[in-house]
C-alpha cells in the first residue's frame, strides 16, 4: 500500500494546481476539497490566526490576488512525514506575479514580485486540518524599496530551488533515509545548543557541507560556507539572544528522503540581551520566535537550508510598528495625502 | 603652447569696469526681485515681476522649458510651476556678481530653491520631503530692470532627489553644493576694479590653456598641454551638474570629470556666438554660455552612453572663486538633460515611461492611495 505521506502529497496537488493557475472566483470552490472548513490557519504577522478556510480565502489570499492578479504558486520543496504522531506536508517555494495593487499597505512595482513562503499542512483523513505558514512578507517591502529597517548582513535575493532538482519528492516514502536525515539535523541541532560552551562545541564542520548555503528571510539575507553563516547570520545572533531555547522535542519535525522540516508555532524563545541582530537594540525584552525551517542532506551532511523567520512578529513584540513606519517612508507614494 | 591658438576666443576680452554704486543697485535689484518672485504671496507676482523684469524680456531655461518670451509667460511657465511644486519654498542665495560685458550691464546668481516638494514638477514625482533645487542665473539688465535671463535648473538632480535617476551613476560625488568658502557671494561691499580684472583674467587665461589640448587621447602628457596646474589651486573645489558630480583637486576633477568629457568631446571648442557673460566682481567671476560651446560626440563613456556621432551645443555657466594666486572653487551648471536629448536620450520621457504604467500621467497617479 502506497505510504500516507505519498497519499498526502498528491492529495496537497489540489491546493499547489489551484495556486498555480489561479482563478479567484473559483479559489474557494477548489480549496474546499481539500481544506476542513474548521482548519486551524495560522499566518504570518500581521495575517496571524485566521478563522478556518474562510479567513483563508478571504483574509490571506484575496487581498493578495488583489494586489498581484496573475499570482502563481511555484512550490520548489514538497515533503512529507509524520512527527508527533500526526501526518504533515511542507511546501517550500514563491508566490510570484506583476505587483499592481498595493497589499498590506506596500506600495506597487508594476513589476515582478516574488515571495518566498515556507508552508506546512498536517493532515486528517485526506483533509488539511492546521496550516503553519510563512510568507516572506519583508522581501516584498524589500522589492518595493519599502523595506523601512536596516538593512541586511548578507545577501538579498530570489532564493535559488534545491541544487539537487529534487526538492518535489515523489518517490516511495523511504523511512530508512528518511529516519538518518532527519538524525542528523537533529544531532546537529543539539549541538548548536553546545555554543555556551564554545564556537568549536557546536561542531559545525561535522554536520555542515564545506559549501553549505544557508537561505535567510529577507532582512538577514543569503549566505554561503560556514564561515559566512557564522559572518553574517550566527555571531550577531547569539551575541543577541545567547539564550535561545529552540522547541526541538515538541516542534513538527520529519525527514522525507534528503529533506528535513521543521515547523512550531512559535518554535524559539529568547531574550534580546546584546547587541548586532537586525541592528536593534538589547532591550532585555523575552520573545518567541516563529521559524520554519528546510533542510537538504547529502552524504551525511547538511547542504542548504532554507530558513524563514517572521521578523515582523519579532518586531511587534519589540513594539516596533514596521508597517506605520513603512508608511511613513512612502508616504510620497500614496497618492491621497492630506496636505 | 601656441600663442596663436584662441579655441576660446579669450584674446579679443577688454574688461570694462563698472560704478559701483550701480553695480551693487543691479545685484541689490535682482536678489530682492528674485527672492520676492520665490517667497512673496502669489497674487504679488505680476507686480513683483513688473518692478524687476522689462515687459519683452526673454528667458532662456534649462530644458524642458527652454526658451520663453516675455514676462507674463516665464510668470506662468516657470514661477507658477515652480510655487505650486515647492509652494513654502525659499530662495537661498550663495552667490551674486555684476559687472559689464558687451555694454551691458550684467549680474549672476546662484544658490538653491530649498523647500517641500508637494507637487509633481513636469512630471518629477513629488516626495512630500525637502528638497533642494539648484538654481545658476545670469541676467543682462537695460534701465535697471532685467531684459533677459539666462537660467539654469538641475531638474536632474531634483529627479535624482526624488529617487529617480535616469542614466548610469555619476562618476563625481552628487551633492549639494556649499556657498564660497569665504561666504561673502551676497555681500553688497563695492569691489576693488582692479581685483575684479585679475580675477576674470585669471579664469580666462585659463579658459584660453584649456584649447592646448591637442585632441589625442586624454593621457598624462595630452592633459599637462593644458597647463591647468598653473592656474588652480591644488585643493580646487570642482562643483558640476547632478550627472556627472563634484570633484576635489585636479586629479580628482580629471579622473572623474575632464577625461571622460574630453573622450566624448575631443573637438569641443567655442564657437563664434560668444559667451553671454563674462565678469569678473573683486575675487569672484562668471563666464557663461547657451549653446557657445560645442562639440562632436565621438567617443567614451560619458553618462555611461556610446558616441553617437552628433554636433552638441552646450548651455554651460561658471562660477568662479580666486584666491592671489588661482582658482579656489569653480561652480559649473551644466543643461545635461539638453546635452542628453541632442545625443537622442530623453531623460523625462523615460521617466514618464517609467511611472506611465496603467495610463497614469504622473507618478502621483500612478502611486497608491493610502491606506
Amino acid at each position: 500500500m502506497e505510504s500516507i505521506h505519498n497519499q498526502n502529497k498528491a492529495r496537497l496537488q489540489t491546493l499547489r494546481k489551484a495556486l498555480y493557475d489561479c482563478q479567484p472566483r473559483e479559489l474557494r470552490a477548489e480549496l474546499s476539497k481539500i481544506i476542513a472548513p474548521d482548519c486551524l490557519v495560522q499566518l504570518a504577522n500581521p495575517l496571524e490566526t485566521l478563522p478556518g478556510l474562510s479567513g483563508l480565502v478571504e483574509q490571506a489570499y484575496a487581498p493578495l490576488l488583489q494586489a498581484v492578479p496573475d499570482l502563481e504558486r511555484r512550490d520548489f520543496i514538497v515533503m512529507a512525514g509524520a512527527s508527533g504522531g500526526a501526518n504533515w506536508v511542507g511546501c517550500c517555494g514563491h508566490y510570484m506575479g506583476v505587483f499592481e495593487q498595493p497589499w498590506l499597505g506596500i506600495p506597487p512595482t508594476q513589476h515582478l514580485f516574488a515571495m518566498r513562503y515556507h508552508e506546512f499542512f498536517r493532515f486528517e483523513q485526506g483533509q488539511i486540518v492546521e496550516i503553519q505558514a510563512l510568507w516572506d512578507i519583508p522581501q516584498v517591502m524589500l522589492q518595493a524599496r519599502a523595506w523601512p529597517l536596516s538593512p541586511s548582513l548578507a545577501v538579498e535575493w530570489v532564493v535559488p530551488s534545491p541544487a539537487s532538482n529534487d526538492g518535489i519528492v515523489t518517490a516511495t516514502y523511504d523511512a530508512t533515509q528518511s529516519q538518518a536525515s532527519l538524525h542528523l539535523v537533529r544531532d546537529m541541532l543539539q549541538a548548536l545548543k553546545r555554543s555556551v560552551i564554545s564556537v568549536a562545541a557546536m561542531e559545525l564542520d561535522r554536520y555542515w557541507h564545506p559549501k553549505m548555503m544557508w537561505y535567510g528571510p529577507a532582512g538577514i539575507g543569503s549566505m554561503r560556507r560556514i564561515s559566512g553563516f557564522r559572518n553574517w547570520h550566527q555571531i550577531p545572533f547569539l551575541n543577541a539572544m545567547p539564550d535561545r531555547d529552540a522547541a526541538v522535542a515538541t516542534g513538527v519535525f520529519f525527514g522525507d528522503g534528503d529533506y528535513v522540516g521543521f515547523t512550531a508555532w512559535p518554535g524559539m524563545s529568547m531574550t534580546i540581551s546584546g547587541d548586532g541582530w537586525l541592528g536593534i537594540a538589547a532591550s532585555q525584552q523575552a520573545i518567541t520566535m516563529r521559524s520554519l525551517d528546510f533542510w537538504r542532506c547529502e552524504n551525511g551532511l547538511i547542504r542548504e537550508n532554507w530558513v524563514l523567520v517572521d521578523l515582523l512578529h519579532v518586531y511587534e513584540q519589540l513594539g516596533i510598528d514596521v508597517f506605520a513606519r513603512m508608511r511613513e517612508l512612502t508616504v510620497s507614494r500614496h497618492r491621497q495625502i492630506a496636505v | 603652447m601656441n600663442d596663436t591658438q584662441d579655441t576660446y576666443g579669450t584674446q579679443s576680452f577688454v574688461f570694462r569696469p563698472i560704478d559701483q554704486a550701480r553695480n551693487i543697485r543691479n545685484k541689490r535689484h535682482v536678489m530682492d526681485g528674485m527672492q520676492a518672485l520665490a517667497e512673496e504671496s502669489l497674487p504679488r507676482l505680476p507686480e513683483i515681476a513688473r518692478t524687476l523684469y522689462t515687459e519683452d524680456c526673454d528667458y532662456h531655461i534649462s530644458h524642458p522649458l527652454n526658451d520663453l518670451q516675455g514676462r507674463d509667460t516665464a510668470l506662468q511657465q516657470l514661477w507658477q510651476a515652480l510655487r505650486h511644486a515647492l509652494p513654502d519654498m525659499e530662495r537661498r542665495e550663495h552667490f551674486l556678481a555684476g559687472g559689464r560685458y558687451r555694454d551691458s550691464d550684467w549680474v549672476a546668481c546662484m544658490g538653491h530653491y530649498l523647500g517641500s516638494f508637494m507637487h509633481d514638477l513636469l512630471g518629477i514625482p513629488a516626495t512630500r520631503g525637502v528638497v533642494c533645487l539648484r538654481y545658476c542665473e545670469g541676467h543682462e539688465l537695460r534701465e535697471g530692470r532685467i531684459q533677459r535671463s539666462y537660467i539654469f535648473l538641475d531638474f536632474l538632480d531634483l529627479m535624482r532627489q526624488a529617487g529617480y535617476f535616469p542614466l548610469a551613476p555619476s562618476l563625481g560625488r552628487e551633492m549639494r553644493w556649499p556657498p564660497p568658502r569665504t561666504l561673502d557671494g551676497t555681500q553688497l561691499a563695492p569691489r576693488d576694479p582692479a581685483r575684479s580684472q585679475q580675477t576674470i583674467t585669471a579664469v580666462l587665461a585659463m579658459h584660453r590653456a584649456l584649447g592646448f589640448y591637442s585632441g589625442g587621447a586624454p593621457v598624462r602628457a595630452a592633459l599637462d598641454e593644458m597647463e591647468q596646474v598653473r592656474h588652480w589651486h591644488p585643493h580646487f573645489m570642482w562643483y558640476g551638474p547632478a550627472g556627472i558630480g563634484s570633484t576635489r583637486g585636479l586629479r580628482g576633477f580629471e579622473d572623474y570629470h575632464q577625461i571622460p568629457f574630453l573622450l566624448a568631446f575631443p573637438d569641443r571648442a567655442g564657437s563664434e556666438q560668444g559667451h553671454f557673460i563674462r565678469i569678473g566682481d573683486g575675487y569672484f567671476a562668471v563666464t557663461g554660455g547657451w549653446g557657445y560651446l560645442r562639440a562632436t560626440h565621438s567617443g567614451g563613456e560619458l553618462f555611461g552612453l556610446a558616441p553617437t556621432g552628433r554636433r552638441i551645443r552646450m548651455r554651460v555657466m561658471d562660477f568662479y572663486r580666486c584666491d592671489d594666486d588661482s582658482i579656489a572653487e569653480n561652480w559649473v551648471p551644466i543643461d545635461i538633460p539638453h546635452i542628453l536629448l541632442q545625443m537622442g536620450v530623453d531623460i523625462f520621457g523615460r521617466m514618464r515611461h517609467q511611472f506611465r504604467q496603467q495610463g497614469a500621467l504622473s507618478a502621483s497617479e500612478w502611486l497608491v492611495p493610502q491606506p
